[in-house]
């Protein structure tokens, strides 16, 4: 391909979740897919990301704290910021959303064409 | 060496003075003194002989003046003792001894001495000023003396003083006798200032009683004269008498002329008596009348007495009759007043029954509410563990939909993909010509295509897609299992598929969170229960654990159950923070939570407890603060 793909990284403790993102949108990004937040944030540090993704309910970090310690730190490139979540926006990612640490909430379960076209439009 | 100096003197010269003077006998030792004083005096000029007069009736000390003329020498000289019964001192003697018994003379005995050279020994004089040498009796019963040597100087005696104190005895203080002297006159001169202040106040008063005197004779002189005035106004007086004698004289004339009038007034007056005795006659005939009337009215008086004492009678009939009316009436008033008051108490407890009544039916009309509130009360409780649960178990339920969702659209798109391969597939026929050619076009389009790369990731989400699903029908089974009314009836229960239902429901709280070590004993039996109840029990219980243990390093719930001989133990244990003694007693009870407003119920683990005891089993929590807490539920096995 002479266009060069977008680059993504999605972070979610369910690992069916990542094969299965993975497999979708393979055709559509350049994916990197983990479980651990650690392993997330450095991949973020070096490399140039078009967009973050992250589950919210996760065992050592929520994705709002996740993002949040994002923030902190120095990034080549300024990702725009997604969760993806199975509950309901309530509570942390709507204040997240209000103080614009996210751009977009997306819940779960996703559609391949819904999300595809949030991703384009941000 | 002075008191050495004593002591040798008085062992060699006087071995048997004071020292001894208990055992010796006191004319002895009066007698070797007055030698020992002879020796301590020197006379003007050498005496040839010491001649000593002792006066004394007292035959013992004779006798020992007497030895010791016979034994003793003053200075080499001889010595003479006389004897005299009689105060008289005798020509030429050196030396006077009187005895006690002599004392009223010693006066006497000193005159006669006065100027000569002879030395004077007294024995219990008592006035000290005239003495030379006096015997004077000790307290302690010794013998001592005192000396005055001024008078022994007076005598032209020359006195050895060291001699003499060797002796002992006590000096007469001449000065003290001085000054005793010159205070007995001063205090004479005080005495006589007295006596003349006095006779000067004498001769004042006697100066004030001449004064009075003298004032006395002005006052009796002033009488006189006033006494003479008088008699000179009493003869002024007599005067006038005289002239009043003859004013009288005058006033008898006048008298007779009155007394010739009055005679004749006194014939007027007998006429009118007269005229007054016969009206008197006339009065006695009315007294007379009179009399009877008084009988009749005194006889009328009887009857009326009469009547007043029947009357008198009659009122205290009337009295003791109004009397008895009177008490009739209040006691009347009083039956009033309790029949009154017993209609008001009959009316008050009409009134009272009816309230009661009416207070009962509102009381269990109250009680029916709150039967309802309490149900509904529980009914929330519920519902909010529910509404908790939803959220996680919606986040559970998305994920594994998720898996369903996401599958089906990569198997789709797989077979999408593999379209062209599956539409020649379906075309080929057995009666195909050129078959190996087909065959190769399928077989280069499956190269072409990645088709085992494409079977195998169908193969992988269909099994994914069965995860997803799979997941899902635990999730609604658990919450249809949770959400069984209160109306379920009675089953085999198995505690340990009741506790994973209960573990499934609360997933998303400890999945890859906090570590559920499960020890179940296999030996454990299903028991007769009701499992949506106990499901619900077992979930509040590891819901407040899960609770307890947010933030806490390592976290982690064991739940262990056991088979007794007639019970089965579960326990579910926290490591959490633990809870403290004084909230311990209380987690029991109804509407007490630790948790914020609008976060917890406060009905958890009250709603736990009904559903154990409705098991009738027990709950108890252990639990040391900083250690976790444990919760252990015993459930019987019949």
């Amino acid at each position: 391909m002479s266009e060069e793909k977008l680059s993504l990284i999605y972070l979610d403790d369910e690992e069916i979740n990542l094969i299965l993102f993975k497999e979708m949108f393979k055709k559509d990004f350049q994916i990197f897919t983990t479980t651990s937040p650690h392993e997330a944030i450095e991949y973020v540090s070096s490399n140039e990301i078009d967009f973050v993704l992250t589950d919210q309910l996760m065992p050592v970090m929520t994705g709002v704290e996740f993002l949040k310690e994002l923030e902190g730190i120095e990034v080549p490139s300024n990702p725009k910021r997604i969760i993806i979540s199975g509950y309901t926006k309530e509570g942390e990612v709507n204040e997240a959303l209000e103080k614009k640490l996210i751009d977009r909430f997306v819940s779960k379960p996703w559609s391949y064409d819904k999300l595809k076209d949030l991703l384009l439009t941000i | 060496m002075v008191m050495k100096r004593l002591l040798l003197h008085l062992f060699v010269t006087f071995p048997f003075l004071s020292l001894f003077s208990q055992t010796v006998e006191r004319e002895e030792l009066l007698s070797v003194y007055t030698y020992s004083f002879a020796k301590s005096i020197q006379w003007g000029s050498e005496l040839d002989e010491y001649k000593i007069q002792v006066i004394s009736a007292n035959a013992k000390l004779r006798n020992e003046f007497k030895s010791l003329s016979q034994s003793r020498t003053i200075q080499g000289k001889p010595i003479t003792v006389s004897f005299t019964g009689s105060p008289i001192v005798e020509d030429d003697v050196d030396i006077v001894f009187v005895d006690a018994s002599y004392n009223l003379a010693v006066r006497s005995i000193l005159n006669q001495v006065i100027g000569e050279q002879v030395l004077t020994i007294t024995d219990g004089f008592d006035d000290e000023r005239f003495i030379m040498i006096n015997f004077v009796d000790q307290a302690d019963q010794t013998l001592s003396f005192q000396i005055n040597n001024a008078n022994i100087i007076n005598q032209g005696l020359n006195v050895l003083e060291d001699e003499m104190f060797l002796l002992g005895g006590s000096e007469v203080d001449v000065a003290k006798l001085y000054r005793e002297a010159q205070d007995s006159l001063e205090s004479m001169e005080t005495r006589i200032l007295a006596l003349r202040e006095r006779s000067d106040s004498l001769g004042r008063n006697v100066q004030i009683a001449s004064d009075l005197l003298r004032k006395q004779g002005t006052i009796i002189s002033r009488q006189t004269s006033e006494i003479a005035t008088k008699q000179r106004i009493l003869e002024r007086r007599e005067v006038e008498v005289d002239s009043l004698g003859e004013a009288f004289s005058n006033s008898q004339g006048q008298l007779d002329s009155l007394v010739g009038y009055l005679s004749s007034v006194k014939a007027e007056l007998l006429t009118i008596d007269r005229e007054l005795t016969s009206q008197r006659d006339s009065v006695r005939k009315g007294n007379e009348v009179l009399s009877i009337q008084n009988s009749l009215i005194l006889e009328r008086e009887a009857e009326i007495r009469d009547k007043e004492s029947e009357l008198k009678r009659m009122e205290t009939v009337v009295v003791s009759q109004s009397n008895r009316l009177f008490y009739l009436l209040i006691l009347s008033i009083i039956l009033v007043l309790f029949s009154i008051v017993i209609y008001r108490a009959y009316t008050a407890r009409r009134r009272d029954a009816r309230k009661l009544a009416k207070q009962k039916s509102e009381l269990s009309e109250i009680l029916g509410e709150l039967r309802e509130a309490q149900t509904q009360l529980v009914q929330s409780e519920k519902m909010a563990s529910l509404g908790v649960l939803i959220a996680g178990i919606a986040h559970e339920i998305n994920n594994a939909i998720n898996f369903v969702y996401s599958g089906i659209h990569i198997i789709k798109a797989k077979f999408e993909d593999l379209d062209p391969i599956i539409n020649k597939v379906a075309k080929l026929t057995s009666k195909e010509r050129d078959l190996k050619k087909k065959v190769k076009e399928i077989v280069d389009l499956k190269g072409e295509l990645d088709f085992d790369g494409s079977r195998k990731l169908v193969g992988d989400m269909v099994g994914n897609v069965q995860i997803g699903a799979e997941r899902t029908i635990e999730i609604i089974k658990g919450l249809k299992t949770f959400s069984k009314s209160e109306t379920e009836n009675k089953t085999r229960v198995n505690l340990h598929k009741d506790m994973d239902i209960a573990l499934l429901l609360l997933e998303s709280r400890h999945k890859n969170i906090v570590t559920i070590e499960k020890k179940y004993d296999e030996d454990v039996p299903e028991i007769d229960g009701y499992q949506g109840q106990l499901g619900q029990a077992f979930l509040n219980i590891i819901g407040n654990a899960l609770d307890a243990l947010e933030g806490v390093k390592n976290p982690k719930v064991t739940i262990k159950t056991k088979r007794r001989r007639s019970r089965i133990d579960v326990s579910i244990k926290d490591n959490g923070a633990g809870i403290e003694s004084d909230i311990a007693a209380k987690i029991f009870d109804p509407f007490f939570t630790t948790k914020g407003i609008g976060t917890g119920t406060g009905l958890g683990l009250s709603i736990t407890y009904g559903i154990v005891e409705k098991h009738n089993g027990t709950i108890r929590m252990n639990s040391r603060p900083g250690s976790g807490a444990e919760f252990i539920i015993q459930l019987p096995l019949s």
